[in-house]
């Protein structure tokens, strides 16, 4: 049988009818813009926010904390060291990457950065082999020539460097990308994700089960899990007191917003991670909105050291670190 | 308050692609909430930028080019990456207007199809747009854009067999 683009448009305007009922975003769309539009300077402060600087201060005291990492945590750290110094790769240039980590026979763990779709073929991986708390370190493209900007086939610092500084232009932002694409075609690399072609059968039930295995197996409770993740974070990334400051609790947020509704049973924050369960502590660093002038155009706040967002994945049994991650946000295409 | 000749715009934006884009952004996300969020964000970045937009007939393009790209940072977050509040079709609310378990199947089969699959799923035959349209909103090459789509279209004639499928 056939069909046409009216009939698949048709069925899922009847079936998503449902969202008519949904109350229109014109009151809501005109109270920001009358916002943007007010040359004070407004200060966003959310609960998030309010509740982090609370835990911060209720904490400060206490705080005599040892951090326990996992194998794989600890292991992801040490890589993490040995890549900005052996190829100047730092935390924010991590974001161009995917990390992944995994265990050999001889207890040595394999950490590898391969980088993200687009930029796979022309970043390469970067692997460590980690043992006995030292790293070994070796790159897929080692002995290319990177030089010559993005024209070059293999990209390394040089390339990142450059990344990092357009990533940040709206003008410039895609550049790389197009170039990693056209290097990676003309080398005969088709930029596709095979791998998440396929649709997990039952999807939405077995993250359920999941999160809600995790939840269950909770010991530790969530204050302690928060704290232990924004020491983490303030100590592997040695945020300054300015920047602690400005860090905004996400966990746990929609708990805590005025209005928000009953989420259920509770379980968003935590599930299975490398078959351990854990709770997600979720920190965003970002900047206070910048106020408008009259007759000038509204640009975003400019990027600032070490913003983004960092995850902690804390073991609920245990309160052991399992992973972590920080996504500088400069690798979104936006 | 918002200039009189931009509240006649967004206005107008609003009256026109707003529940669409809504039906959009939650067959993408398939999540109410987020799908709110994201539409909103669509028309408040539609009219921080309204000076840049050029001519009428790009209008839908323009907006979905928008929503798309909110949808896809929403999803990118790493909050997002680790929270799954998302629902599946089963749970769905009846809508004001009566549907087949046709329509019901032929939602759920789009809502299930991976991220990269169901842009281009959505933009062509829920928004009608061309593969050039498609290739400019999702600035990817046309080969990519073409090759998401025939994949597209093979994953959803496996699920739709005898219902849905367009043999162009």
């Amino acid at each position: 049988m056939k069909t046409n683009k009216d009939s698949l448009k048709s069925a899922m305007d009847r079936r998503l009818s449902f969202l008519d009922d949904v109350p229109s975003c014109r009151a809501a769309v005109q109270y920001r813009i009358a916002q943007e539009e007010e040359p004070v300077m407004k200060k966003k402060i959310s609960v998030g926010f309010v509740f982090a600087m609370i835990l911060a201060l209720l904490s400060a005291a206490a705080l005599a904390t040892t951090l326990l990492l996992s194998p794989r945590a600890s292991a992801s750290r040490i890589a993490d060291q040995a890549l900005e110094k052996e190829y100047g790769i730092t935390a924010e240039m991590q974001s161009f990457f995917h990390r992944e980590e995994e265990e050999l026979a001889d207890g040595t763990i394999k950490v590898t950065y391969t980088g993200n779709s687009e930029i796979e073929f022309v970043l390469g991986t970067y692997t460590a082999l980690v043992k006995d708390g030292k790293a070994e370190m070796t790159w897929s493209h080692a002995g290319e020539d990177t030089s010559g900007g993005y024209e070059a086939k293999a990209w390394g610092l040089e390339q990142l460097k450059q990344m990092v500084t357009d990533s940040q232009d709206e003008k410039t932002k895609e550049a790389y990308l197009d170039k990693a694409r056209e290097i990676a075609e003309k080398n005969g690399t088709v930029m596709e994700d095979e791998s998440s072609s396929e649709a997990i059968e039952n999807w939405f039930e077995v993250i359920e089960a999941r999160k809600t295995k995790a939840m269950n197996a909770r010991k530790v409770s969530e204050e302690e899990m928060i704290n232990t993740g924004r020491e983490f974070i303030i100590s592997t990334y040695g945020l300054n007191k300015e920047q602690i400051s400005r860090m905004e609790l996400y966990t746990n947020f929609d708990l805590h917003e005025p209005g928000a509704e009953d989420e259920g049973n509770g379980n968003g924050w935590y599930d299975m991670i490398d078959g351990k369960p854990c709770f997600i502590v979720e920190y965003l660093l970002g900047q206070d909105e910048v106020p408008e002038t009259e007759g000038t155009e509204v640009t975003p706040p400019p990027r600032g050291e070490k913003d983004g967002y960092y995850v902690v994945y804390v073991n609920v049994e245990t309160g052991e670190i399992e992973n972590y991650e920080y996504n500088s946000g400069l690798s979104g295409r936006g | 308050m918002v200039q009189d000749r931009g509240q006649e715009w967004l206005d107008s934006m609003i009256t026109r692609w707003e529940k669409t884009l809504l039906r959009l952004c939650f067959a993408y996300l398939c999540d109410s909430a987020l799908a709110e969020d994201a539409v909103q964000e669509t028309f408040f970045k539609a009219w921080k930028s309204r000076d840049r937009f050029r001519g009428e007939a790009e209008e839908k393009t323009w907006l979905t080019r928008i929503a798309i790209n909110t949808c896809k940072d929403l999803l990118k977050s790493a909050w997002m990456k680790n929270t799954d509040r998302s629902v599946t079709p089963d749970v769905l609310p009846e809508g004001s207007v009566p549907f087949d378990e046709r329509d019901d199947t032929v939602t759920r089969a789009v809502m299930a199809l991976p991220p990269k699959i169901k842009e281009v799923t959505l933009l062509h035959w829920y928004q009608g747009m061309t593969l050039d349209e498609m290739s400019k909103a999702l600035r990817l090459p046309r080969s990519t854009v073409n090759y998401r789509l025939k994949k597209a279209k093979l994953m959803l004639k496996q699920e739709l067999e005898d219902w849905y499928y367009e043999d162009e």
